[in-house]
């Protein structure tokens, strides 16, 4: 097998191709190595080969614990994944668990602080990459709408968990990484782009010795051998176990109504009646059911899958109903 | 013949179910607690109109998920023979024994008349004793009897002529007029009118017409024995 030649994009890190389906691209990750929007850049041998190996083991533990992505399997080269072709939102969407980078520079917080609960900050994918509000976001149509940011956001809080314990059973803090989101060709949210240390903040729990990018940003050790660690950590077993079985409460609305093109009795007849009141500018009224529901559960991703049983099965009728679910984390 | 009468919280039909046992067709009963998943070795299942669980969250929905349910699903994937009459009916809908649902009716009103019906087939364990186009007249007493299925479903079911009953005139806002549906195999029928209040000379607007419902399993018994 060869690789394509067609370079379908080229960014700093890396090269896009066709796949051998018109639904598949192959990735292949270079040995650059970039930081400051650019402005510093080296050539560091072997770092291509890492990040497509660290990349491929965090896809896998997502697709494990059930978070849909790109990730398809490993191409022909060391290099090279081959991904499910996506229609890519242009948001970096950033989780953050403790305070490091441009948030310390942006407000006053301590380095190394831990956050109350994960943050999420989204910004726009475009020269110089500045953060941007969900209001903006919709405003641009960078999603459809806001049902889809809601489910950006949920889905990056839900990587995070699993984050969390599969690094912090390892001893490492998963201080903060950034993620990518797009579409698939029937139209489903898919996490893009890549998983590795270029994105993400690592640092060891007990020396603080930086397990990233970091470490070529600021000339602290050498990136392939920092890399090459950290992927052998990340494949051996877990060395520091957490509690397990550590039940979360999670508070949830379940929105139940009936489905768009069947005619609900009761709503028609509320609104004639409405009508009849004289408030004529009523176009259009569905009466539904909400269920406000609290559920235990280990994970985000456990707590979800629990409630789309429950509304599926029990709350509403599939044949007549359709439900939303608004899922706090 | 044993028939079984299952009993939920709320059911409020049972009686008239068990005197159509008893006293109509004079064949052994017995009451079938919704707690008990034993179906106590019986030959038939009926399960009566009323408002189990009080109809909270939809009707049948959640008398759908007594132990006994799974009980009586398993009787019904045998060939054993089940009818739902009224809130029986929407149990068997809501539990995915017969296909599609019991909306509210257009009306919004809780519908008690008589109303006249068209018997569509009688290759059905509750129709059999009937002539296919019979008219009959039974009574119905129901807030959500509007029969709603995907285009696709409604096809499915008159190409396979699993419409058993139908009303002669719209009552309720259900697709094409339907009153009562049976699955493919025909042993499990739903219906929203109550043949077992038009079975007694004493009773108001008394015609008979609900007796073939009940003559019906016999008959169909009585075949099986020959």
């Amino acid at each position: 097998m060869t690789v394509a030649t067609e370079i379908l994009a080229e960014g700093k890190t890396k090269v896009l191709r066709p796949g051998q389906e018109p639904s598949e691209i192959s990735v292949t990750f270079k040995d650059a190595a970039t930081a400051f929007n650019g402005k510093k850049y080296a050539e560091i041998p072997g770092k291509g080969e890492l990040n497509a190996k660290i990349s491929t083991l965090l896809f896998q533990l997502l697709t494990q614990a059930g978070v849909p992505s790109c990730f398809l399997r490993n191409g022909s080269q060391p290099t090279e994944l081959i991904y499910r072709r996506l229609t890519m939102i242009p948001l970096e969407v950033v989780v953050r668990n403790y305070a490091y980078g441009s948030i310390i520079k942006r407000f006053d917080f301590e380095e190394g602080l831990p956050f109350h609960k994960p943050l999420v900050e989204f910004f726009h994918k475009t020269d110089d990459d500045p953060q941007i509000t969900e209001d903006l976001i919709l405003e641009l149509n960078l999603v459809p709408t806001q049902a889809v940011l809601e489910h950006i956001k949920l889905l990056a809080l839900q990587i995070n968990e699993v984050f969390l314990q599969f690094f912090g059973e390892r001893g490492i803090r998963c201080a903060d990484f950034k993620l990518e989101f797009g579409f698939d060709q029937d139209g489903k949210l898919l996490l893009g782009d890549e998983l590795s240390p270029d994105n993400f903040r690592l640092r060891d729990v007990q020396t603080g010795t930086v397990l990233d990018k970091d470490v070529f940003r600021l000339d602290l050790a050498d990136l392939a051998e920092t890399y090459r660690t950290l992927l052998a950590r990340l494949q051996a077993p877990v060395t520091h176990p957490l509690e397990k079985n550590r039940l979360q409460t999670y508070q949830a609305e379940i929105y139940v109504h009936s489905r768009k093109n069947i005619l609900n009795p009761e709503s028609k007849a509320i609104l004639e009646s409405v009508h009849t009141l004289g408030y004529q500018n009523i176009q259009a009224l569905n009466a539904g059911k909400r269920f406000n529901v609290q559920v235990q559960a280990e994970t985000l991703l456990a707590a979800e899958k629990q409630l789309r049983q429950l509304a599926e099965t029990v709350l509403s009728n599939p044949v007549i109903e359709d439900y939303e679910l608004r899922l706090k984390p | 013949m044993k028939f079984g009468v299952v009993v939920f919280p709320g059911s409020n039909c049972e009686r008239d179910m068990a005197d159509a046992v008893q006293l109509y067709l004079k064949e052994d009963l017995v009451f079938l607690w919704h707690d008990d998943p034993d179906l106590h070795a019986v030959d038939c299942i009926l399960l009566p109109g009323g408002f189990s669980y009080g109809d909270y969250l939809r009707s049948g929905t959640i008398a759908r998920f007594s132990p006994i349910m799974e009980s009586v699903k398993a009787f019904a994937a045998k060939g054993g023979p089940v009818l739902g009459v009224c809130n029986g009916f929407q149990v068997l809908a809501e539990a995915h024994m017969l296909p599609g649902a019991l909306m509210r009716n257009t009306s919004l009103q809780f519908q008690c008349d008589q109303v006249e019906l068209l018997v569509e087939q009688n290759r059905s364990v509750f129709s059999s004793a009937y002539q296919p186009g019979q008219r009959i007249t039974l009574p119905i007493a129901h807030g959500e009897g509007n029969y709603f299925a995907e285009p696709d479903v409604i096809q499915r079911l008159e190409d396979n002529h699993q419409v058993v009953f139908r009303y002669a005139q719209d009552v309720n806002g259900s697709v094409n007029r339907i009153a009562g549906i049976c699955n493919e195999r025909g042993n499990v029928v739903g219906m929203m009118p109550h043949p077992e209040r038009n079975l007694w000379e004493s009773s108001a607007n008394w015609t008979g017409d609900g007796c073939g419902v009940f003559d019906s399993v016999l008959k169909l018994a009585l075949e099986q024995v020959k």
